[in-house]
């Protein structure tokens, strides 16, 4: 499970672009880029300012006008999907 | 191409370089107009300034088009990252053998001449390598499981009047090693240390990489349009345009720089084109001095030689007038005119039909 106070920061190798439906993403020492797109794209786009796991639940649920609750499930999903694939990284 | 999706090309390259109200299109082509349109945005890498000038609502179109759009601007960006990749990998390999190098065109200018690198698509890896290293950056690259796409014209060729090696890894992305800036007689004539003197740089995947100073850059985009290809790539027009309408270099300065390389004609020429095929607000100085500027008639031959069929003979035969020294004209004309067999073998070839076209495309390339 990720602490809620965790930071959560884009990988500084990771390349990427913009693209219409949202992201390009390649991490390091892998071959496939990611596409990232809806809550993907916004939960990158976050990030980028830098975050902690439990400000970017609370940011994603304001912007889908929901409970953070019932989101934090899929959001600790998404974001181990990322760390595995070298794009972003988990901090204390 | 179609006149309808013909006309559109101009107003596309320019969406996103000028603020204009002015849409590109209103209605959505029709099939056939977009195809033609559509094949000739992918051919010259917009696919990131189509998608965006949909997104603002510039350009109309329909839903399988923008289908057909958004597709092609994640394969443009895929490939984008993972040429990004490569090149973090070959420029890692050049430091750790101590080789000096600059990152050119694509990766550099979409991050340092464009607001969003997605609107600066490239399909190779780009490197400026010191004559003195390129053997040795030769070697290293082919070490590390990259082969060259084509061999030396004749042994030490390349590091006194070669432009480019083209390195293949095994994914099939491309390196292209350069020597020089444009292949031919303007390539001889570029003070290549300068270049690795105060270099400008780009931060790709966290790493600061050096690339030319942004004069330099701007004299490589003016080579891209005036004479590395007949007619211009629509994305290096757009490099001249944003550059001069977003940064423009000193003018006194640029010039200084350009008659040190005997590069006025190439830049005027460059100008010229790039406003005379898009439709570009004033450009400023530096464009006014361009439509005056008239050229001598060497340089003006020298220009000619990289335009219309056969112009790699030509240029390779206007490169004898810029090399000094009876001894190394001797070396160049003995290279292009006896190949070593490897070379030719690459270009499927025999001497003698090599021999045949040379003559052919000489004969015609007389000075008026």
């Amino acid at each position: 499970m990720i602490a809620p106070a965790a930071a959560i920061r884009p990988a500084p190798e990771v390349l990427w672009r913009r693209v219409p439906d949202g992201f390009m993403l390649l991490g390091a020492g892998h071959d496939d880029p990611l596409l990232l797109s809806g809550t993907g794209a916004d939960l990158w786009e976050l990030l980028g300012a830098g975050s902690t796991f439990e400000g970017l639940i609370g940011e994603l649920a304001g912007r889908y006008g929901t409970d953070p609750s019932r989101i934090s499930s899929d959001v600790e999903e998404a974001v181990r999907r990322l760390v595995l694939a070298d794009i972003v990284r988990l901090g204390a | 191409m179609t006149s309808a999706g013909s006309a559109l090309l101009p107003a596309l390259a320019i969406s996103d370089v000028v603020e204009s109200p002015r849409p590109v299109a209103v209605a959505p082509l029709t099939n056939h107009e977009w195809a033609d349109f559509f094949s000739t945005v992918r051919s010259d890498r917009l696919e990131g300034v189509l998608a965006e000038a949909v997104v603002r609502g510039k350009l109309a179109v329909t839903d399988e088009q923008w289908r057909g759009a958004c597709e092609a601007a994640n394969a443009a960006a895929a490939l984008a990252v993972r040429l990004e990749r490569r090149l973090l990998a070959a420029t890692g390999l050049l430091e750790a053998n101590g080789i000096a190098y600059r990152v050119l065109k694509g990766a550099a200018v979409a991050h340092t001449v464009y607001p969003d690198p997605a609107l600066r698509g490239f399909g190779d890896v780009d490197l400026l390598i010191g004559s003195g290293d390129w053997d040795a950056a030769v070697a290293v690259m082919a070490e590390h499981g990259y082969s060259r796409t084509l061999g030396e014209v004749r042994a030490g060729f390349d590091h006194r009047f070669g432009k480019e090696a083209t390195m293949v890894a095994r994914d099939a992305l491309e390196v292209d090693l350069h020597r020089t800036l444009v292949i031919g007689p303007f390539g001889l004539t570029i003070d290549l240390p300068s270049l690795f003197d105060a270099p400008g740089s780009v931060t790709i995947g966290g790493r600061e990489l050096p690339t030319l100073d942004p004069d330099a850059t701007f004299l490589h985009a003016c080579y891209s349009v005036a004479i590395a290809d007949d007619p211009p790539h629509l994305r290096s027009l757009r490099d001249v345009a944003r550059i001069l309408l977003s940064r423009p270099p000193d003018p006194e300065r640029l010039l200084e720089r350009a008659r040190s390389w005997r590069a006025e004609a190439v830049v005027a020429r460059a100008l010229v084109l790039t406003w005379e095929t898009l439709p570009l607000p004033d450009g400023g100085p530096l464009l006014a001095w361009a439509r005056a500027y008239r050229a001598g008639r060497l340089d003006a031959w020298m220009v000619s030689s990289y335009l219309g069929p056969g112009r790699s003979y030509r240029s390779q035969a206007a490169t004898l007038l810029v090399i000094p020294g009876v001894w190394d004209r001797w070396s160049y004309l003995r290279a292009i005119a006896f190949p070593q067999r490897a070379y030719l073998a690459h270009r499927s070839g025999s001497r003698a039909s090599h021999w045949r076209r040379s003559l052919e495309h000489l004969r015609r390339s007389r000075p008026a």
